[in-house]
């Protein structure tokens, strides 16, 4: 603790943080970037069956779920989960394994 | 068949005729033969199936979505052929019931169940929307071929039967209905 140093060359030394130090916070801020889970829409999947993953799934609400799957419906595609890679990419397993076309994406800064 | 409907005891029930069962069962067979052959690596599974069954997870970075399939490729498979086991292994238990026209199998689903339907029922149209050319909104669909007609009206069954369950599911679930 700072309150513990004998001369102000030790708090010094202690307290700036070394060069190597800063290197790995700006690694594990970039790590950090969130993704993004995109579920894209195919002619092959029933809306129903669509809106049914997306509530078994990822435990959203009825209007929830249809309005996620409208959206992929209507415009294309559809962001249904933000956070880490790692989740976002367990996501996106979890989607082919319903057989729903699923890719992760960066958060568009 | 006729469509499937909820049980008083909370499951979901559907009689098939005994031919329709045949059919079903030797497809299901066919897509586990698929899955164990994609799993063993070998080469004579159709390129446009593949890629529908097991999609890119990333649009803009092949090495990325190459890496993921790697990583992901092995689960994927086993999920898949756990659900059409289900499957078979609901027809297995399935009673036989005498009717004037013939003799039909009362298939029941618990939940359990009704989910590896689902994602069978999902599996086998994907791999029959991509013979038809109609897998991605990008296909021109309308793929000529001599069995065409009979393959759109397997993919237009399994739809029925798929559509059917959900309604069933969600009626038991108490979700949409009422």
């Amino acid at each position: 603790m700072a309150g513990d140093c004998i001369d102000a060359l030790e708090c010094q030394a202690w307290t700036v943080p070394q060069l190597d130090d800063r290197l790995d916070l700006a690694e594990s801020l970039t790590l950090g970037t969130p993704w993004n889970t995109v579920v894209w829409d195919d002619p092959v999947n029933l809306m129903t069956y669509v809106s049914w993953v997306f509530r078994s799934y990822f435990g959203f609400s009825s209007a929830r779920a249809d309005e996620l799957m409208l959206q992929v419906h209507n415009a294309g595609s559809a962001v249904v989960a933000t956070g880490s890679r790692e989740e976002m990419e367990r996501h996106v397993v979890a989607m082919h394994g319903f057989g729903l076309l699923s890719t992760l994406a960066k958060v568009p800064e | 068949m006729r469509a499937f409907d909820p049980t008083p005891a909370g499951d979901l029930s559907a009689e098939f005729e005994t031919q329709e069962v045949a059919l079903f069962i030797d497809l299901v067979q066919q897509i586990i033969g698929l899955l164990v052959r994609v799993k063993d690596g070998e080469a004579d599974v159709e390129p446009s199936v593949l890629a529908r069954l097991f999609p890119d997870a990333y649009t803009d970075d092949p090495d990325a979505a190459d890496e993921f399939r790697r990583f992901t490729l092995d689960d994927l498979i086993d999920r898949k052929v756990e659900n059409a086991r289900g499957v078979l292994a609901s027809f297995h238990v399935a009673q036989s019931r005498r009717t004037p026209d013939g003799e039909v199998r009362l298939v029941q689903l618990d939940r359990e169940h009704a989910m590896y339907w689902l994602g069978t029922l999902t599996d086998l149209r994907l791999v029959l929307a991509t013979s038809l050319g109609i897998a991605t909104v990008s296909d021109e669909g309308a793929v000529e071929s001599p069995d065409a007609e009979y393959v759109e009206s397997l993919y237009d069954w399994f739809g029925f039967a798929q559509g059917s369950l959900l309604e069933a599911l969600e009626e038991v679930e108490g979700i949409g209905g009422s």
